[in-house]
């Protein structure tokens, strides 16, 4: 998905439709980062379930070949290694997955199942001591000896950005959903309060789950759409490069 | 606006005690009209959400427990105690700190309690830092949480203060609304005029003596040892006469 910058809004933004719908302008039925955690973990809700934030960060090759996951990772996308300045990458290359794959590090030795011996899927890219392959587990990435001696590794994921109030990181259309979600949690707590809150939550709850007319989609069925289907050029030469079975 | 001489003056007269030897004193007034005052002046906020007696108190500083290292300040006032501090409108740093703002549009100290604090340091958003600082209140002092790590200078608080009832200055204004002023006077001349139908707990009669107050001499009572001691005839005398306004 592609959005300029500016088709970007903050938490604070929704905290201020939000507050005036649950009655809370002054902030003191909730803490302002209760109102900020819930606008994240929507936020997060509806990114899991259609990505929309895919970025690439590089991070230097260390001695052992074992790299802590960024934070805000949860779907790698692919990766690659390279060497040479910021500006002029050379020696790009590809990292493949191998499964079952664990080392301590560089010339530390390795298991996995097919360990030391031609794998069926990765021999396809080349001998297997010249093929680039990772592994992940608990948090970090463990790269094959022979990535050693490349500079930078470049990792292309699904993100979330760090949580803070006054960043833009919401997509627009993604407003009313995320006001529904805050406002409906937020009726939802307050009845552990009092139970008259329960006709609010569940008007709430309908507000943002239940399609208001036939044929239009809720409020956060319409947020997921857009997520998904923004961006007609990358569909468009998706379905043309399928089309023609060049993969 | 009435001021406080008005009122006091106004319900002193109207409990007829406007005078040297009167029961009842323009300072006992005073007291009166200024607790009940409070009394009211808390429903009225309680009720309306106005900023008409609101105070602001700018750049108090910030102060520092030297046992425990809790960074506080004292109360500027006494503060209507309403549910979860609700005397206290807001807390805020004492300068700006984006663009032309006013300090209380930018951060905003977050009320909590000691016991619930303990929550806010599980999640990110939640943990207190200067960006996101919290106060409590134990007795007259506020508590920050998040300022531990700096220096605040001072910070600017509005409370909703009660009516101070030592209020020496007669001439200034009254803190009340003038139309609750008829119901404070009527409350106050309630009081006096309560007050004022007990006398006779005020007056001593010695019913606690031993056979009520029929008991107690109405003559003077002479020492058989006093030296002016009348002679035998003369108390006969005077036992007679006693006998005879008895009689009569």
């Amino acid at each position: 998905m592609t959005l300029s910058f500016e088709n970007f809004i903050t938490a604070q933004e929704i905290m201020a439709d939000a507050l005036v719908i649950i009655n809370d302008e002054e902030q003191k039925l909730f803490r302002p980062g209760w109102y900020q955690r819930n606008i994240h973990t929507g936020m997060k809700r509806l990114n899991y379930a259609a990505p929309y934030l895919r970025t690439y960060t590089d991070i230097p090759i260390p001695e052992n070949l074992i790299i802590d996951v960024p934070a805000g990772v949860f779907n790698i996308v692919d990766i690659f290694v390279w060497s040479g300045e910021d500006c002029v990458l050379s020696e790009t290359q590809r990292v493949f997955h191998k499964d079952g794959f664990f080392t301590s590090g560089h010339l530390k030795g390795s298991t996995a199942r097919n360990n030391g011996q031609s794998d069926l899927f990765i021999n396809q890219y080349g001998s297997a001591s010249s093929i680039l392959y990772y592994n992940t587990h608990n948090g970090s990435i463990m790269l094959s000896d022979a990535c050693y001696g490349y500079d930078y590794i470049r990792l292309v994921y699904d993100g979330f950005p760090k949580s803070a109030s006054d960043a833009k990181f919401i997509p627009d259309f993604c407003r009313e959903a995320l006001v529904g979600y805050v406002v409906e949690r937020a009726f939802f707590a307050l009845q552990g309060r009092d139970l008259a809150y329960n006709r609010l939550y569940l008007t709430a709850k309908n507000d943002l789950y239940v399609s208001p007319n036939p044929g239009e989609p809720s409020k956060w069925d319409f947020a997921l759409r857009m997520m998904k289907k923004l961006d007609k050029k990358y569909m468009d030469d998706l379905a043309e490069y399928l089309s023609k079975m060049a993969y | 606006m009435a001021t406080w001489r008005q009122v006091v003056y106004d319900t002193w007269s109207s409990l007829k005690q406007a005078f040297d030897d009167g029961d009842i004193s323009i300072s006992h007034v005073q007291y009166w009209v200024s607790v009940h005052a409070s009394q009211l002046l808390s429903q009225h906020i309680d009720k309306r959400d106005s900023g008409a007696h609101l105070t602001e108190f700018h750049n108090i500083q910030v102060s520092t427990d030297p046992i425990t290292g809790y960074k506080y300040v004292d109360l500027p006032a006494d503060i209507f105690d309403y549910d979860k501090d609700g005397g206290i409108e807001f807390i805020s740093y004492g300068v700006c700190v984006d663009d032309c703002t006013p300090p209380f549009t930018s951060v905003m100290f977050s009320r909590i309690t000691p016991s619930a604090s303990r929550l806010l340091y599980f999640t990110e958003e939640e943990r207190p830092t200067p960006a996101n600082p919290y106060f409590y209140r134990i007795d007259d002092r506020i508590y920050f949480l998040g300022l531990e790590c700096i220096n605040a200078c001072g910070i600017d608080m509005a409370i909703y203060m009660t009516v101070d009832p030592m209020t020496c200055d007669l001439d200034d204004d009254f803190p009340l609304p003038d139309e609750l002023i008829p119901v404070l006077i009527r409350r106050v001349l309630d009081i006096g005029r309560f007050v004022m139908s007990m006398p006779t707990d005020r007056i001593n009669e010695g019913d606690t003596t031993v056979g009520g107050s029929q008991n107690i001499p109405t003559s003077k009572l002479i020492s058989v040892n006093s030296m002016n001691q009348p002679s035998a005839a003369e108390q006969q005398a005077m036992i007679a006469a006693q006998q005879q306004q008895q009689q009569q």
